[in-house]
């Protein structure tokens, strides 16, 4: 049993399912991310665990005890909005210090947590401020402050990134981690940048239409997607379908009759299958010493990589090469591409895993 | 998002019908058979609607107020739209003190603006006169036409009209091909808007007209402090009707909400 | 050349608006302060001397006090009624969910293209001695209540005219305010009632008090209400003065308490403005 538990937890809007039968069970401390496109259900099943939307069906456990129907001003739970959801009317400390007064902390003692508090999120200088005197990144460290100056047992984060410059999204993302870290708060993030859930949770869950897919380490989801949608919304894949040729674990995939060496698998002769292979997996050879030779069509520089658009007998794959300071095979170039078997990953397209992507 | 809880929507009914009682007497009334005020019981009737065409001073003054209504609203459209360019898109001295100036009428109330004109027209000897009847119009709807041109104005992208000049438009080109067909839902919204204003006014209006150029609100109000029937109630369910008519084209193309906010 | 004529140009498109509105905003409004000053003889009218009488007049004499203290009053009166119907209807309607919130939205702020005439005519249907009002009342076995040509009729009729004017405002602070605000303070521990007080009000308020500045303005300047349902006796300041131009025909004491209206409006509205800038410079720090 978790800390934080979700039982068949759905939300029906009409004839929408917006959450279906979602299982979650998060450990104490643990910093978990919800991933998923927009629309899929994320806010909702947040907006569930905080208590802003009535579950249609399932259970919400917290340290044992059954919340599913207790008031949000009652969960105790932190919650950071997605907007941010300051109140304007008031200053920073006012702000930080609103949900100690509604727990009647006495004034020297609210002072005093505040005070802390701002100090952790790097506010103390701005206690005094109005939220629309602040930048985008002070504004969400306000909202950090606030939510979890009440020591919640959960802090939940609605996209807290996103409103932020591509810069600063990517300070805050380790700022947050470092907040969490200190305070060792249970944390359950909810975003749709990949990147963002790879690099600071402990844990992704992947969700797709209203229910979770997979919940994994970030290594193991980037290496092991379950799902094709998966493979393709985490990082990037080249995807290529092939056909199985040869009886079982003897075979190889084939894409118009070359053969490409991929992990241990087994399938019937004949089986359709799909190929994935991510870009940085891909080693650029020279032209006649890799497993397929191919002309590079595009190259674009990335600062620390290069991307190259390589066309090939089994069509066009993405490679990325790191930056190692030398320009690279330039447009026009005939090269030749090489991988490790392990990494090219092989999975039998049936009816249903089609109808899954 | 949260919902309306019992008590909300209760006391929401009670507002709405508050809102909506005398006007639903009206309308119910004007139908009724009887001599009397009293909501037709057993059988509906037409009689009172056509003891308005009997009046032929109720019907003068409404034709009276239709024109009226319809200068005013097209005059304030020609001032307003060279005044709003002038004041959304340059700087010139005295540009702040001129949008007061405007929008001045909103404030001062219909009252002291009847007794004013009411002076100046003696002074003058315009009394009784239509023309001046229509500019003391003028000047209290072009305050709302003024606005929400303005809004459209401000409003608007202006790249459309750096993209028409870079590729070669006049001023006045730029002007007609691209910023006026981009404000004209303003333009529309304002006529309308001091069309209803203007064929709604009393307070100013009962100051300034004559037997002869008196507007039909004017004539029901003195109707109705001498006497009560239903013929009042007729004409006023028309009011309503016509009311209702240009609310829903009002809110259709604009939403009442955007051309209303603070009216006054 | 080019300058010159584009330092004409906003000058040419305002001076035909601004040439009206100072011939007929500015001129009249001083030939009525002027017209306040005038000595009147009510043999002969009007004469060409000047006088404070009728300013003295109207602040010494009772009669004159007595209405305006009754508009004083009726305005009040409607400004709080205004609120405490007009803000937490806006703040239901924006709560409601679209289609109900733009129909009800129309229903609430529609009537207010409806001619002040027209209104005020149904409200004396409804509240007359064999109204509505009187025959439910009768039907539950309460007697007739005298309430056409009383204060109590100008107030009711008043609050529904006026009922759009706060609303309006309030809607649309309640627009700006992010609903997730309102979340934020029930996570937070507050009760639903706390979030209200300390959460929304606060930011309705501006919305409030310009809705309740409108009202209290047009309550006091009503003429078509008071003139209906007031009758001959109950005066307000706008049939007062109605009635010294009119039918007095003192129109030196009708211009005296036009402008005391005109200056009272001017007043509040500055006020106001002040207020505003105020708040605005706090919460800017
Ligand atoms: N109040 C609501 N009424 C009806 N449908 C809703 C409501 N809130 C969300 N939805 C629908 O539920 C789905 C999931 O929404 P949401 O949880 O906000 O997605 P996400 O946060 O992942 O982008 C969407 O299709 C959305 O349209
Ligand atoms: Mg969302």
């Amino acid at each position: 049993m978790g800390f934080l538990t979700l039982a068949s937890l759905s939300k029906v809007y009409g004839d929408h399912a917006a959450v279906r039968d979602v299982d979650l069970s998060v450990a104490k401390g643990e910093f978990v991310s919800l991933l998923g496109p927009s629309g899929c259900g994320k806010t909702t099943t947040l907006q569930m665990i905080a208590g802003l939307v009535e579950p249609t069906r399932g259970t919400i456990t917290l340290d044992g005890r059954d919340i599913t129907h207790e008031k949000p001003n009652t969960r105790g739970l932190g919650i950071v909005f997605q907007s941010y959801a300051l109140f304007p009317h008031m200053t920073v400390a006012q702000n930080v210090a609103f949900g100690l007064e509604m727990r009647k902390v006495a004034r020297a003692e609210r002072d005093k947590r505040v005070k802390t508090m701002l100090g952790l999120v790097h506010l103390a200088q701005l206690a005094d401020r109005y939220p629309r005197q602040l930048s985008g990144g002070q504004r969400q460290r306000v909202a950090i402050a606030r939510a979890l100056v009440i020591v919640p047992p959960v802090l939940l984060l609605d996209e807290p990134l996103s409103n932020l410059d591509a810069k600063l999204r990517e300070e805050m993302q380790f700022e947050l981690r470092r907040i969490q870290q200190s305070v060792g708060t249970t944390t359950i993030m909810v975003t749709h940048d990949q990147a963002e859930a790879l690099s600071i949770s402990d844990r992704v869950v992947v969700m797709e239409q209203g229910r979770m897919t997979q919940i994994d380490a970030p290594y193991r989801l980037y290496e092991h997607p379950a799902t094709a949608f998966i493979s393709s919304f985490v990082g990037k894949m080249n995807r290529l379908d092939g056909v199985w040729r040869g009886q079982g674990p003897s075979g190889t995939a084939q894409i118009n009759g070359v053969s490409l060496p991929c992990e241990q698998a087994s399938f019937p002769d004949g089986q359709t299958v799909a190929l994935s292979l991510r870009p940085e997996k891909i080693l650029l050879r020279a032209h006649g010493q890799g497993r397929v030779d191919g002309t590079i069509v595009n190259r674009f520089f990335l600062g620390s990589y290069w991307l190259f658009t390589v066309e090939t007998p089994v069509g066009a794959l993405s490679v990325s090469v790191p930056n190692h300071g030398e320009e690279p095979a330039g447009e026009g170039d005939a090269v030749a591409l090489d991988w490790t078997p392990a990494s090219l990953r092989v999975e039998a397209i049936t009816a249903t895993a089609g109808a899954a992507a | 998002m949260q919902k309306n809880g019992p008590i909300a929507l209760a006391f929401h009914t009670l507002v709405v019908a508050f809102v909506l009682a005398p006007l639903l007497v009206i309308c119910l009334v004007a139908f009724t058979p009887e001599n009397t005020l009293s909501i037709p019981t057993t059988s509906f009737s037409l009689r009172w609607f056509r003891e308005i065409f009997v009046h032929p001073d109720f019907v003068a003054s409404f034709v009276n107020s239709l024109w009226l209504a319809t200068l005013s609203a097209t005059i304030a459209i020609a001032l307003a739209v060279p005044a709003g360019l002038a004041i959304d898109r340059y700087d010139f001295p005295g540009r702040d003190g001129l949008n007061a100036l405007f929008l001045s009428p909103l404030i001062i109330p219909h009252l002291v603006l009847g007794v004013a004109f009411l002076r100046l027209f003696a002074l003058i000897g315009a009394t009784g006169s239509f023309t001046w009847l229509v500019v003391s119009h003028v000047i209290i709807v072009t305050p709302y036409v003024l606005r929400l041109v303005l809004a459209a104005l401000s409003g608007m992208d202006r790249s459309a009209e750096q993209a028409a000049m870079t590729l070669g438009a006049s001023h006045w080109t730029v002007f007609r091909r691209v910023t006026a067909p981009m404000i004209l839902p303003g333009i529309t919204g304002g006529w309308l808007l001091a069309f209803i204003n203007s064929f709604d006014e009393l307070t100013m209006s009962i100051f300034v007209t004559s037997p002869a150029t008196v507007t039909l609100p004017v004539r029901m109000y003195m109707y109705a402090t001498e006497s009560i029937d239903p013929m009042m109630a007729a004409v006023s369910a028309l009011m309503i009707a016509l009311t209702a008519g240009a609310m829903l084209v009002l809110d259709r193309a604009f939403g009442l909400d955007k051309i209303l906010v603070g009216q006054k | 050349m080019s300058r010159a004529r584009s330092a004409l140009t906003p000058w040419l498109l305002v001076s035909p608006g601004a040439l009206l509105f100072l011939a007929l905003v500015i001129v009249p409004l001083v030939l009525t302060v002027i017209l306040s000053f005038h000595v009147y003889d009510h043999g002969t009218g009007i004469k060409n001397e000047f006088t404070l009488a009728h300013y003295l007049a109207v602040v010494t004499d009772d009669y004159y006090l007595g209405i305006f203290w009754r508009t004083l009053r009726v305005a009040a009166l409607t400004t709080l009624l205004c609120a405490l119907i007009g803000v937490p209807e806006a703040y239901i309607l924006a709560r409601m969910r679209d289609p109900w919130r733009s129909v009800f939205l129309l229903v609430i702020i529609g009537p207010l293209l409806v001619s002040v005439v027209v209104r005020a005519f149904g409200w004396s249907m409804l509240l007359g001695s064999t109204g509505l009002v009187n025959q439910a009342l009768q039907a539950l076995g309460f007697g007739t209540v005298k309430l056409l040509y009383t204060e109590t009729a100008i107030v009711i009729a008043l609050v529904h005219v006026m009922l759009p004017f706060m609303v309006i405002p309030v809607w649309t602070s309640l627009q700006r305010l992010d609903p997730a605000v309102e979340a934020a303070a029930w996570t937070l521990g507050a009760s639903r009632f706390t979030a209200l007080r300390r959460v929304v009000m606060p930011q309705v308020s501006m919305g409030m008090l310009s809705g309740s500045l409108i009202v209290f303005g047009l309550s006091a300047s009503a003429f078509a209400i008071p003139g209906l349902l007031g009758g001959r006796r109950l005066k307000m300041a706008a049939t007062l003065v109605y009635d010294e131009f009119m039918h007095e025909l003192n129109w030196p004491l009708g211009a005296t308490i036009a402008i005391i209206v005109l200056v009272a409006n001017l007043v509040i509205m500055l006020a106001y403005n002040r207020m505003v800038e105020a708040r605005a410079r706090r919460t800017l720090g």
